[in-house]
């Protein structure tokens, strides 16, 4: 296999990877220690790194299978082991049959199979120079044979199974000990191996020592920091905490103190309350003085970043009085100028910045309208060619099946006639000698819409090939646009007659281009689906959507900035004009954070759902909720309410109880807002629960669940329950046209009762008319 | 006439028209449209009930039209905005053509529902009911005859003469275009010879019935140069102009001419033509004359009344009565189109004169009975009304009325709908042949907004033409034609002023079956429409994303495919054994046997020479055997005495059927016996009312589907015969050789 094949598939598999990792992470992961120098091993299984479901199967005389292994650049490899298991057929042939094991392209273990003996566990140890920082790719591959002369290459015998749940892979890794930069931001929250998985953001503490709320620095800059290193994380979760500084006296300062040195505490991390391997740091050049040096202080001149090692502050002994860490400050003369530090932290491309500190001295923006998320979307009425979709050329060889995937990641309020057609033109091409059975199927979202046998015998190329699928095949967000390709090679009759495919050749061009037709920004509302995928309505790809996060309580900040972060990972960009608030009404789309007895008691006054003092359920037992669920289409029945209550079984029942385990996630309009506006709710019995519910909702396993408009969790992904509650509504901004399409299709009644008046008035005047004209004829 | 509307009911009716446009093109996804369309459709039919009302009649009526119009330019406006794209230059086309022929025949549905809104119905008027003393006008009656023959044109002149009008008034006219001087001094001896012996012929016949003969020096612009031509001879207030075959009944002038004596701005009153043979479609694969609507059925009991509402019913070419004094104003018959008739009518109304259509037949004529005299026959008025369309400019003549020009543009562009009808033919092709997607909708689209049109579209159909027109026949008839028509027109086009008169062959006998020599072109598309069910089944198996619109190109393939198929059976002539028609009636005669002995018999059906008698008794009659039959006659009021030979008997449980042919030996007896077949319009009236009759939509399909297997069976097999025939001869006339 040539190496442009490797990077084809594996650039497959790596978008997978990333995906795939934050169960890695979840569920293996060790403890984070405080010292990012410190060695830490984990043990990972290797299905966590797989696309696949279940064990893999490698079939005919040589297949093999790819994973990779992503690492980050912080970090070193001391050890790794790998633990295989696998199953072979009986019939293959011993002295021939066997599993190569190549690491980074070396190969460093071929494994017998045994006939007798066809299940086997095998350890091989990756050295630790070949692993590199980024991905590392682990190749499987078996050499399979059942006779030593006339072989079907093809043969049902020639098999063997890879258990890669059973597979693990063990670890040992610790910092690297080079000097830091802004150009390791990346490298540190990387979600690859021995990322950092919290971050610890600080701020200034008000005169009394608590969190200052109603600083802008709180307001507006916490939430761009802490989306900041979430999007840095890309798919995987970051935990945010937050506090204020210790004012006054610290353990560190204690200790200081207790050794008598003439030991400056304003050199070390000592207003802290603990240990953190890392945090950043918020705060105006003001409020720095009382835990910073004079001359660090000196350095911040405007908008101002500065990532660092800061040193821990020992005795004489070598003791350690105040641990090191690393530190991102985040400073400015003013909150304004801090809040451009921030919305720099956020904007900054770290490779450009091999730095310790950046000073920000203007900054300049076209279209200041648009949102950073435009860039992410797809735009209606637009053409993409595979390269602009991150979808290189891609080249399969040998025999087998691949899979090519591009993503389409439409607007979340993207609304498109329903007759027009995503136009895909692709360039491909297909070598000689495909045998039976060669084909490329292609699926969007998994469903099956177009299929070409490969069956030219001397190969075909083929430029502009166009397919068109209905556009509402798609759905807001992301789409998945997959070409199953299968190269079999060509059958010939007779013993000995098989033939390895390793002639086979499909080349799928980066040139290929996916046109999409003219779409609206126009959304129907509350959908937590498009909410957990796209971060709508708070992120809209067209327009900057202002929206406020409520909390009940200054202790549920560090929840809120996770769920902001996970937002943001969401939309791939983050949620600007966002503004923190503690208590106070929502006025627009807003985030709101609190337990049931915080909430006010007419936020649910016009809902039939109550989650304040007194519990008010939809159960469903009550409900006819069949048509609400998983129904992302506009429906005519939940468009008229009145229809609804005159067919459809509807109650609630109203109860005094709490939440007890759970954790709740509801969307409904806002009843604050005077224009339509969602309203996302998140509550918990206890702050402290919300928060513990919170930090489980953002990772994947149910984060992916995410449906409806009322979301309950507790800690097992299977005690999920999710319902469409609220009569659904329409969201849209700009195009008038397509936002009365959307009204109209959800209300048909209004304009059918338009229409029959107006028709109805029409004949009247007809009738009156043409009957006077009778009269007179008749007259005559 | 309506008065002018004042402002207020002018801003009223604009705003309605603005709202109703808005409604129209207002964005709905196809659920809520599907939903919409339902709704209306159920309103539309549960206003079909109330139609007999005579409350609420009139607005359930309207409230249909209306209805039915708006979900058509719903639909329109949803195809234009939505569905018109294309991958290529070549599919943009078709999806445009396709497109253009669905404008057309939405425009021609919407102006059908103006024009037929209010069909009127005429009092009828009798000489009886003018005021005593009251002066009569002079009437000429014209016969012009190209090649009929004597016979026929002898029925015709002595019906005319029969018409009950004071006789020193009345003057029947033969203008006579068979023996003109051109002919008559023809180069060609053959030619000159039948000319002069056909002029002497009828100079002779028209000297013993007491007709005029007229002939001209030279056959110029047709029948219309013959008319004027005679008018020349003329000067009767009043002409009635007749074609050779059209036979009237004694009571056209008591009915028609009243409205002249009445009104002097009346320049017209037109009749309805009745046809008592069935036109060869009819004959050649429905044979439902009696039981079904005939074909021009529709346009003079329904179109007719509903142009004469908006006084834009026109002369027909026959069967009508003219003002000579209006006549004159425009020098007499126009000749600028080869529908003369059409043509003066739309010239005298321009002058502000009016028409009134009478809506009882009053002349019964023959319809062609070869398809290739039909096709002769319809060619030339798609051509005679696309030339008034291209040389009148009726859309903005001056001196019409705004409702007559929609009265005209309605009559006249209908005439186009061969263009319309092959695309429609043809387009389902373009995507099963060469996967142009010529129909850019969804399957749930189409059931949203398509299908509520085509119901919608059928629902208004029945209501107004369900008693004169099934469903399915107008199809049926539009693809026979369209393929000769289509030529016809598009030549017209090219040179609005080429076209020449072509005399329609009447009163042709079939001796054998042959398949009509037209019948090429139905073998194309046929062949064509077949193969496209194949390709149409690979492209479902082979195109999953596409197998909605594939299913439903596949059906409307389906109806094509019917369609000429049903053309196919249609296009082989049967043999036609009687020479003159017959029409089903039921009155009653008495036979005499002898001086003394006469028995009462049941007519059963009448010809122009003969008829079926039914007698209660068995007496053993004889074919050969002579006897009479006595009829009294309630328009001639008298009894009739016709001598007759009975040619065949037929034994009936009952008694006795008689087939008998009429021998009269006098011209008395003669004029009884075109009084004993012509005479009556009640007879005409009550045979057409007999089958004026709607049915549903799947009977008419029940119908059509039960009735197209054994012709088309037939016309293959006599194709198959003709072929074998052929070769026959080809290889005997080798082996002459």
């Amino acid at each position: 296999m040539t190496s442009l094949t490797h990077a084809a598939s594996g650039l497959a598999v790596r978008q997978l990877g990333w995906l795939l990792l934050v169960v890695l992470l979840l569920g293996q992961a060790v403890t984070a220690q405080a010292d990012l120098q410190a060695a830490k091993t984990e043990v990972m299984r290797l299905s966590d790194f797989s696309a696949q479901a279940g064990p893999v199967r490698l079939y005919g005389v040589t297949e093999q299978r790819e994973l990779f292994f992503p690492l980050a650049e912080t970090r070193d490899i001391q050890d790794a082991v790998l633990s295989l298991r696998l199953v072979n057929s009986i019939a293959l042939q011993d002295e021939r049959s066997f599993l190569l094991v190549r690491f980074n392209e070396t190969t460093l273990a071929q494994i017998p199979f045994d006939s007798k003996q066809p299940i086997s566990d095998a350890r091989v140890r990756l050295p630790a120079e070949l692993w590199r920082k980024g991905f590392n790719k682990l190749t499987l591959a078996v050499n399979q044979h059942y006779t030593n002369s006339c072989e079907d290459a093809t043969a049902p015998e020639l098999w063997t199974e890879l258990d890669l749940y059973h597979s693990h892979l063990e670890l040992t890794h610790t910092g690297t000990s080079s000097e830091l930069t802004l150009a390791d931001l990346s490298n540190l929250f990387s979600p690859g191996i021995g990322g950092l998985e919290e971050a610890l953001l600080v701020t200034a503490p008000d005169l009394d020592g608590s969190v200052n709320t109603a600083s802008r620095v709180y307001r507006e800059a916490l939430p761009l920091a802490a989306q900041a290193l979430a999007l840095r994380r890309d798919y995987t979760s970051l935990e945010i905490r937050h506090q204020a500084w210790m004012k006054d006296r610290t353990p560190y300062m204690l200790a200081i103190e207790e050794t008598e040195l003439q030991l400056d505490p304003r050199e070390a991390i000592s207003y802290l309350e603990t240990s953190e391997p890392f945090h950043l740091l918020l705060a105006t050049r003001e409020q720095l003085h009382s835990i910073m040096t004079p001359a660090e202080i000196d350095l911040i001149r405007g908008p101002y970043l500065r990532l660092q090692k800061v040193q821990p502050l020992v005795d004489q002994e070598g003791e350690v009085l105040v641990p090191g860490g690393v530190r991102l400050l985040v400073s400015g003369r003013d909150e304004e100028e801090v809040l451009q530090a921030a919305r720099l932290l956020q904007e900054m491309d770290d490779r450009f910045n091999p730095v310790g500190e950046i000073t920000l001295l203007e900054r300049l923006q076209q279209n200041d309208q648009l949102p950073q998320a435009s860039g992410r979307f797809l735009h209606p009425a637009s053409s993409y060619s595979f390269a602009d979709l991150q979808q290189p050329t891609a080249t399969f060889q040998d025999m087998g099946s691949r899979r090519i995937r591009v993503n389409l990641p439409l607007p979340a309020d993207y609304y498109a006639v329903e007759s027009e057609h995503l136009e895909l033109q692709l360039d491909f091409g297909y070598g000689a000698g495909m045998g039976p059975g060669s084909v490329m199927n292609v699926l969007v979202n998994g469903e099956y819409v177009h299929g070409l046998l490969l069956d030219q015998p001397g190969g075909s190329a083929f430029r502009n090939y166009r397919i068109r699928i209905p556009i509402r095949k798609l759905n807001p967000g992301i789409n998945t646009l997959d070409f199953d390709v299968t190269l079999r090679p060509e059958l010939v009759v007779g013993e000995c007659a098989g033939i390895p495919g390793t002639h086979l050749v499909f080349q799928m061009q980066d040139t290929s281009r996916v046109i999409l037709p003219d779409a609206a920004e126009v959304s129907v509302q509350p959908n937590l689906t498009l909410f957990a995928n796209t971060g709508f309505p708070y992120v809209a790809s067209g327009y900057k959507t202002p929206s406020e996060v409520i909390l009940s309580s200054s202790d549920l900040t560090a929840g809120a900035l996770t769920l902001v972060g996970r937002l943001a990972q969401a939309a791939g960009a983050p949620l600007e004009n966002l503004q923190l608030k503690v208590g106070g009404q929502p006025s627009g789309h807003a985030l709101m954070l609190g337990t049931p007895a915080s909430l006010p008691d007419d936020l649910f006054s016009t809902w039939d759902l109550s989650l304040g003092r007194t519990q008010r359920w939809p159960y469903p037992a009550l409900n006819d909720l069949r048509a609400r669920l998983n129904q992302d289409e506009v429906s005519l029945f939940q468009a008229s309410p009145e229809a609804i209550s005159a067919s459809r079984l509807s109650g609630q029942v109203h109860q005094r109880s709490g939440l007890g385990d759970l954790g709740v996630l509801v969307a409904f309009a806002n009843p604050y807002s005077e224009e339509k506006a969602t309203l996302t709710l998140v509550t918990a019995e206890t702050e402290s629960l919300l928060h513990e519910r919170l930090l489980t909702l953002v990772t994947s396993p149910f984060w992916s669940q995410l449906q409806g408009d009322l979301f309950i969790w507790e800690e097992d992904p299977d005690q999920i329950a999710h319902l469409q509650v609220a009569n659904r509504y329409e969201l849209g901004e700009k195009d008038t046209w397509m936002k009365l399409r959307l009204i109209l299709s959800n209300n048909p009644w209004y304009w059918l009762g338009g229409v029959l008046v107006v028709l109805l008035a029409f004949t009247l005047l007809a009738v009156k008319l043409l009957g006077k004209r009778r009269k007179e004829l008749e007259a005559e | 006439m309506i008065k002018q509307p004042g402002r207020l009911l002018v801003f009223v009716i604009l705003a309605l028209l603005a709202a109703a446009g808005l409604a129209v093109v207002m964005p709905m996804d196809s659920l809520g449209q599907l939903l919409s369309a339902v709704t209306l459709l159920c309103l539309m039919w549960v206003c079909e009930s109330f139609r007999e009302s005579s409350r609420w009649g009139d607005f359930a009526r309207i409230l249909v039209l209306v209805l039915g119009c708006f979900l058509t330019l719903r639909y329109l406006s949803w195809r234009g905005i939505y569905t018109l794209s294309a991958v290529d230059w070549m599919t943009l086309i078709v999806v445009l053509l396709l497109f253009t022929a669905e404008i057309y025949s939405s425009c021609i549905h919407v102006l059908g529902c103006i024009i037929n809104a209010v069909p009127l119905k005429r009092p009828l008027l009798s000489l009886k009911d003018l005021p005593e003393g009251t002066d009569l006008p002079s009437v000429d009656v014209l016969v012009p005859s190209y090649n009929e023959d004597a016979e026929l044109l002898e029925t015709t002149l002595r019906a005319a003469l029969m018409m009950q009008y004071p006789a020193e008034k009345l003057n029947v006219h033969l203008l006579d275009d068979g023996g003109t001087d051109q002919k008559v001094n023809s180069d060609n001896a053959q030619v000159a010879a039948a000319a002069r012996q056909r002029r002497a012929e009828l100079q002779a016949l028209c000297q013993r019935l007491g007709c005029r003969y007229l002939t001209r020096p030279r056959n110029e612009k047709a029948k219309a140069g013959n008319l004027n031509h005679a008018l020349q001879f003329v000067e009767g207030d009043l002409v009635v102009v007749l074609d050779a075959d059209h036979v009237p009944t004694v009571d056209f002038l008591d009915h028609t001419v009243p409205w002249f004596v009445r009104h002097d701005d009346i320049f017209l009153v037109q009749t309805p033509h009745f046809m008592i043979n069935p036109d060869p479609v009819d004959r050649n694969l429905l044979q439902s004359f009696s039981r079904m609507p005939s074909e021009n059925d529709m346009f003079y009991q329904t179109i007719q009344r509903g142009l004469d509402f908006w006084e834009a019913s026109f002369f027909c070419g026959s069967a009508a009565v003219l003002r000579r004094k209006h006549l004159d104003e425009v020098g007499g018959l126009a000749g600028d189109s080869i529908t003369e008739d059409c043509e003066t009518a739309f010239d005298l109304h321009s002058k502000g004169y009016r028409s009134v259509y009478v809506d009882r037949p009053m002349v019964a004529g023959l319809a062609p009975e070869t398809f290739t005299g039909f096709v002769t026959q319809r060619m030339r008025w798609a051509q005679g009304m696309t030339q008034i369309l291209l040389l009148k400019k009726p859309y903005k003549a001056p001196g019409l009325k705004w409702h007559q020009r929609v009265g005209y543009m309605s009559s006249i562009l209908f005439w186009m709908f061969p263009f319309a009808r092959s695309i429609f033919l043809l387009s389902p092709l373009a995507y099963l042949y060469f996967g142009m997607q010529v129909y850019n909708a969804s399957f749930m689209e189409i059931l949203a907004f398509t299908l509520p049109h085509i119901i919608g579209t059928y629902m208004v159909s029945s209501f107004l033409f369900g008693r004169t027109r099934w469903p399915l026949i107008s199809e049926l008839y539009e693809i026979m034609q369209c393929v000769f028509s289509l030529v016809a027109i598009v030549k017209v086009f090219i040179n609005p002023r080429k076209p020449s008169f072509m005399v329609t062959p009447k009163g042709d006998t079939l001796d054998e079956e042959f398949v009509s020599p037209l019948a090429k072109p139905f073998y194309v598309l046929f062949a064509l429409l077949i193969l496209g069910f194949f390709t149409g089944a690979y492209r479902f198996w082979a195109e999953p994303l596409t197998r909605d619109l594939t299913t439903v190109v596949l059906l409307w393939n389906l109806f094509n495919f019917l369609t000429v198929f049903a053309a196919l059976g249609a296009l082989l002539e049967r043999r036609q054994k009687r020479v003159a028609p017959r029409l089903p009636i039921k009155e009653e005669g008495r036979l005499r046997l002898g001086d003394d002995q006469a028995l009462a018999c049941k007519l059963l059906d009448i010809s122009a020479n003969g008829s079926r008698l039914r007698l209660d008794t068995s007496l053993g009659l004889q074919v050969g055997q002579q006897y009479q039959l006595d009829f009294w006659s309630p328009v001639l009021e008298r009894w009739i005495h016709l001598p007759l030979v009975i040619r065949a008997v037929f034994p009936d449980p009952r008694g006795e059927e008689l087939g008998v042919e009429f021998v009269p030996e006098n011209s008395t007896q003669m004029n009884d016996l075109v009084a004993l077949s012509f005479a009556d319009s009640a007879r005409w009236l009550y045979f057409q009312n007999r089958r004026a009759r709607p049915i549903s939509f799947m009977r008419a399909l029940r119908i059509v589907l039960s009735l197209i297997w054994v012709p088309v069976r037939a016309h293959f097999r006599v194709l198959i015969v003709q072929r074998y025939q052929h070769l026959f001869k080809k290889h005997k006339k080798q082996l002459a050789a």
